[in-house]
């Protein structure tokens, strides 16, 4: 099990969020490969990111990524960067490589070093598997060929969900509350033309993750919608009595439509691999 | 479908020349039947509402969406009604498997079109009317189809019931493409207006996208899928360069989720017969 637990530091924390895998990185499962998926961590040119990008390096999160991505059988090759993008972020181009912007990185420590130390690592963690997980749907609706109703981005942001909640408790917790803080402490505000942007707005993504989480696993996210103290309610109930509905959407469309990429084998074992450090000891 | 639509438009006008014979409308195909469909026009209970019911028993308006939905290779019966709810609004019902259409929604989306002779930034309350009213339809139609053949839906279903009104209004001639989407686009625009933007983190809570994004998404629909027709929206600035990049991708996205999930049901014989109706006049 790992021991190491984030203190204080921001940077240490990163560090500590990019080691997914309870095991060391040498014990990723070796027979859970796909020969589809090739990772590439690209020199960053500004010199800021260099620090993030030795650290993703070390951690082996694309390594990681590609255990994830095991079971999915691919028609051709699905190529995962992490990259400097020049911009704030770079939306998925058809054929094109998945790629996760430093920027997005260096962004999300940012946020994350506004959070409330107790939740740092859970931030940190959260938003860097959404958004790992948010680019890599893109590429498999494009690969796949799926049929996508609804904005893109929003697909991909369900579909992300939708996986955060297959893998138990302590991951489902980490990264949809990790996302759902990380878009809560964006501080960014809307208005005018911003609307026609192809990306939804923060909060409206924020809703829509913890509608998908209470939807899949109503049990454990019982507290966004029944806190103790009423005023913490974070997912109002106009919205939380449509959530079933909106988790069974996905699980359907997945069913549908990427299921019959997965084999069923490998996905058992990805399953079975404990893939978060508990915190605080849990 | 929405011709009595036309006729609420011009109703206004109209009630001042009463006597004029009605003008001539689109007769239905006879061969547009699907035993599945089956309408209601059910009386309102407030009386306000009885001539709106009214002119769309007239006008045909359930006879023409049944027509015009009847290449749908249904699993299942399948309601059109109108009938008032106490709310501006349309609905698809899926226990019930119905759409209904209340004449409450009439009655706004005639306040929020221009005045009739008092065109809007070029929109005119006929167009108004008329697409807004198709807009809302075929957004519920959306709705009806997604559930009834089961369609995968990996976006924001009401996005996607957005997108099915846009496609649609692209699926026959520029007049319908042109009238639809730009009656629809002013509704959005004019609800945005009248509901000023979100505020609160808790206003984004809902289900649908702002009346904003849904503005853009429209104009985004229609530009991607005629970008020539629709150039306008360009040259306005009502539609963002950054944005107007990716439409045709975001066109082609649906087009093909269309093609995929949805075209294998529409009886294609039937749907060519649809298509030549000219159903707005």
């Amino acid at each position: 099990m790992l021991t190491t637990r984030p203190t204080g530091a921001a940077i240490a924390a990163l560090m500590a969020s990019l080691m997914i895998l309870p095991a060391s990185a040498q014990q990723l499962p070796a027979e859970l490969q796909n020969p589809n998926v090739e990772i590439v961590y690209k020199e960053p040119r500004t010199a800021a990111f260099k620090p993030i990008a030795e650290r993703v390096k070390q951690r082996r999160v694309l390594e990681q990524l590609r255990v994830f991505l095991a079971p999915l059988r691919l028609p051709r090759k699905l190529t995962v960067n992490v990259d400097e993008c020049g911009a704030s972020m770079r939306e998925y181009q058809p054929q094109g490589p998945v790629i996760i912007c430093y920027e997005v990185i260096d962004q999300i420590e940012k946020v994350a070093a506004k959070a409330d130390p107790v939740v740092r690592d859970r931030v940190l963690i959260g938003a860097f598997v959404q958004a790992a997980f948010h680019e890599t749907a893109h590429a498999v609706f494009d690969i796949l060929q799926v049929p996508v109703w609804g904005r893109a981005n929003d697909a991909a942001d369900r579909l992300a969900a939708f996986i955060m909640v297959q893998f138990g408790e302590d991951v489902a917790m980490q990264t949809i509350l990790g996302t759902a803080t990380f878009f809560r402490l964006s501080g960014r505000t809307w208005t005018g033309s911003e609307f026609a942007e192809v990306n939804s707005p923060e909060a409206q993504r924020f809703f829509n993750y913890l509608c998908i989480a209470i939807g899949g696993a109503p049990k454990t996210f019982d507290f966004l919608v029944n806190p103790k103290d009423k005023e913490e309610q974070l997912l109002p109930d106009r919205r939380a009595e449509r959530c079933k509905a909106e988790f069974e959407q996905v699980r359907m469309a997945f069913n549908l439509r990427i299921m019959p990429h997965v084999d069923p084998d490998i996905l058992v074992k990805v399953r079975a691999i404990q893939w978060f450090v508990p915190l605080n000891g849990r | 479908m929405n011709p009595m639509l036309r006729a609420a438009a011009l109703a206004a006008a109209l009630a001042m020349a009463n006597a004029l014979p009605q003008p001539a409308h689109a007769q239905i195909p006879a061969e547009l039947k699907n035993p599945k469909i089956a309408i209601a026009y059910i009386p309102p209970e407030s009386a306000k509402y009885e001539p709106i019911m009214q002119r769309l028993k007239d006008r045909q308006l359930l006879e023409k969406l049944a027509a015009f939905l009847s290449p749908l290779q249904l699993p299942h019966a399948f309601y059109l009604i109108t009938r008032e709810c106490k709310e501006p609004n349309a609905f698809y019902n899926p226990t019930r498997w119905r759409i209904e259409i209340c004449y409450e929604m009439i009655e706004l989306v005639e306040k929020v079109a221009p005045q009739p002779d008092a065109p809007i930034d070029g929109f005119t309350r006929d167009e108004v009317v008329v697409g807004s009213f198709v807009g809302v339809l075929m957004h519920e139609v959306g709705h009806a189809v997604f559930d009834m053949f089961s369609v995968p839906v990996f976006g924001r279903e009401e996005d996607a019931a957005d997108e099915m009104a846009a496609f649609i209004a692209g699926q026959f001639n520029k007049e319908v493409a042109f009238t639809v989407t730009r009656g629809f686009a002013y509704m959005w625009s004019a609800f945005a207006r009248f509901g000023g933007e979100p505020k609160e983190w808790a206003d984004y809570s809902g289900e649908h996208g702002a009346n904003q994004q849904r503005y853009y998404n429209i104009l985004c629909m229609g530009y991607g899928g005629d970008p020539a027709l629709f150039k306008d929206f360009i040259d306005k600035g009502w539609l963002p360069k950054e944005r107007a990049a990716s439409c045709g991708a975001e066109f082609q996205q649906v087009r093909q989720a269309f093609a995929k999930t949805v075209l294998p049901f529409i009886n294609q014989s039937l749907i060519k017969k649809v298509q030549e109706t000219n159903w707005l006049k």
